[in-house]
């Protein structure tokens, strides 16, 4: 209890939860601040080709193995399985309609990139060791929950007439194809080919400026979220506490699953803060297309502005406490 | 010396960017061959306020203008007024005085 105190106390003094927290705060003041749109586009690019290819470099120097498979196999199945829970207590617990249901659950199901390199930093900082794969295993994670998300809306969508039907190739180019994926297998798979030479090469790069990079991300996040949560208007409390609740309950499939592969403590942290993260990136993209009639503000303020803020300053060093408790 | 124009339907869009190719597949059925995407800051609507969506791109909306002849407007409206039972969005169309009339007649 002690430990995961500290843990919670070190989290909410790091640099990156009080850059979250003035941008948060700048933004409820309705301060003027902003990180203009190109810069934060920029960082979210550096962050993933950064955290991709030092991933891939970790498994060229570590070698493949079959807990790969095995923790990608889990992670894919966690992707349609946890839409299917939040699926069902949305059904249980709010009046949303149908396809916003289904489009909140998808955003469960998948993962947020900037959860999982924040958490990576705060795993490093507590001399813990994650395997490098972990990377490929988030990447993964990305897609399996917007299907799940289509499957689940299938009674929602009302198409009339060819011109109402969901553009399938447009989608599978989003779901498959989209930036974050392209770009984060693909420094994955360049980390793998060009290994410990490649590291010395860009090291410099992807390494120093790294927590810095993230800092200023997670002040833009702070701002956007704190703006988005200002406007929100359909945010009910049942939806708020299922922002609160679904992550805890995501991650404890996630820290059950990876105790049971008998992954190392750092590797079922990070197993764990993927399951209870939401998407904000790859599905808000894929299910304004797949499902238009969905209410984008209730899944992105959900996702940004509750789930987001609540992994990052509570949730992190939760999940780590409990991957210590249940693999350490 | 007074300058010739013609009267053209202008049809003003504004909807989701994410849905733009399924609104422009209206345009090229109808045989409306131009017509122009204009970027958006921000709003209002039934969903309350938006702006900008800096990280996501998911809640951008977008303008979008195309000028033709009544036969056009009357074919995309009637097109668009079936999308609008699955897609959200609003359109309006107006008169406009266009020079070259021959560019902005619908292609059957």
């Amino acid at each position: 209890m002690a430990d995961t105190l500290n843990v919670a106390l070190a989290n909410l003094a790091s640099p990156m939860v009080l850059f979250f927290a003035l941008g948060f705060l700048a933004a409820l003041a309705r301060s003027e601040l902003s990180v203009p749109e190109a810069v934060g586009k920029g960082l979210a690019l550096y962050l993933m080709l950064a955290i991709g290819f030092k991933g891939g470099v970790s498994v060229a120097e570590a070698g493949l193995s079959t807990e790969l498979l095995a923790t990608a196999l889990a992670g894919i199945v966690l992707g349609f399985v946890i839409p299917v829970i939040a699926h069902t207590l949305l059904r249980m617990t709010t009046r949303l309609d149908d396809a916003t249901r289904a489009a909140v659950a998808a955003h469960y199901g998948s993962i947020s990139v900037v959860t999982f390199v924040a958490a990576t930093e705060v795993v490093t900082s507590m001399g813990l060791v994650f395997d490098g794969y972990m990377v490929a295993v988030m990447a993964l994670m990305e897609t399996p929950a917007i299907i799940a998300g289509l499957l689940l809306a299938r009674g929602a969508v009302k198409t009339s007439s060819p011109e109402t039907a969901t553009p399938w190739n447009s989608l599978a180019r989003e779901v498959f194809l989209n930036g974050s994926v392209v770009l984060l297998i693909g420094a994955f798979i360049i980390g793998i080919a060009t290994g410990t030479k490649g590291m010395e090469s860009i090291g410099p790069f992807v390494d120093a400026p790294f927590k810095g990079i993230l800092c200023l991300f997670l002040l833009d996040m702070g701002l956007l979220a704190a703006r988005r949560l200002r406007e929100s208007t359909g945010l009910t409390f049942p939806l708020a506490a299922f922002g609160i609740y679904m992550p805890l309950i995501a991650a404890v499939l996630g820290v059950v699953t990876g105790t049971s592969l008998g992954l190392d403590v750092g590797s079922v942290a990070l197993l764990t803060v993927l399951c209870a993260s939401a998407s904000y990136i790859a599905v808000p993209a894929a299910m304004r297309m797949a499902l238009p009639e969905a209410n984008a503000a209730i899944y992105l303020t959900l996702s940004m502005a509750i789930t987001f803020p609540f992994n990052l300053v509570v949730g992190i060093p939760l999940y780590i406490s409990a991957a210590q408790m249940l693999a350490g | 010396m007074a300058i010739e124009t013609t009267t053209c339907k202008r049809i003003e869009l504004a909807i989701a960017k994410a849905h733009l190719r399924v609104f422009a597949r209206v345009f090229e059925t109808v045989g409306v061959t131009g017509w122009t995407a204009l970027k958006t800051v921000g709003g209002a609507g039934t969903s309350g306020v938006w702006q900008e969506d800096q990280l996501t791109g998911a809640e951008d909306h977008i303008v979008v203008i195309a000028i033709t002849d009544d036969r056009g407007a009357d074919e995309v409206l009637a097109k668009i007024s079936k999308l609008f039972e699955r897609y959200p969005g609003i359109v309006s169309v107006s008169e406009a005085q266009v020079l070259r009339p021959e560019r902005f007649a619908g292609k059957p």
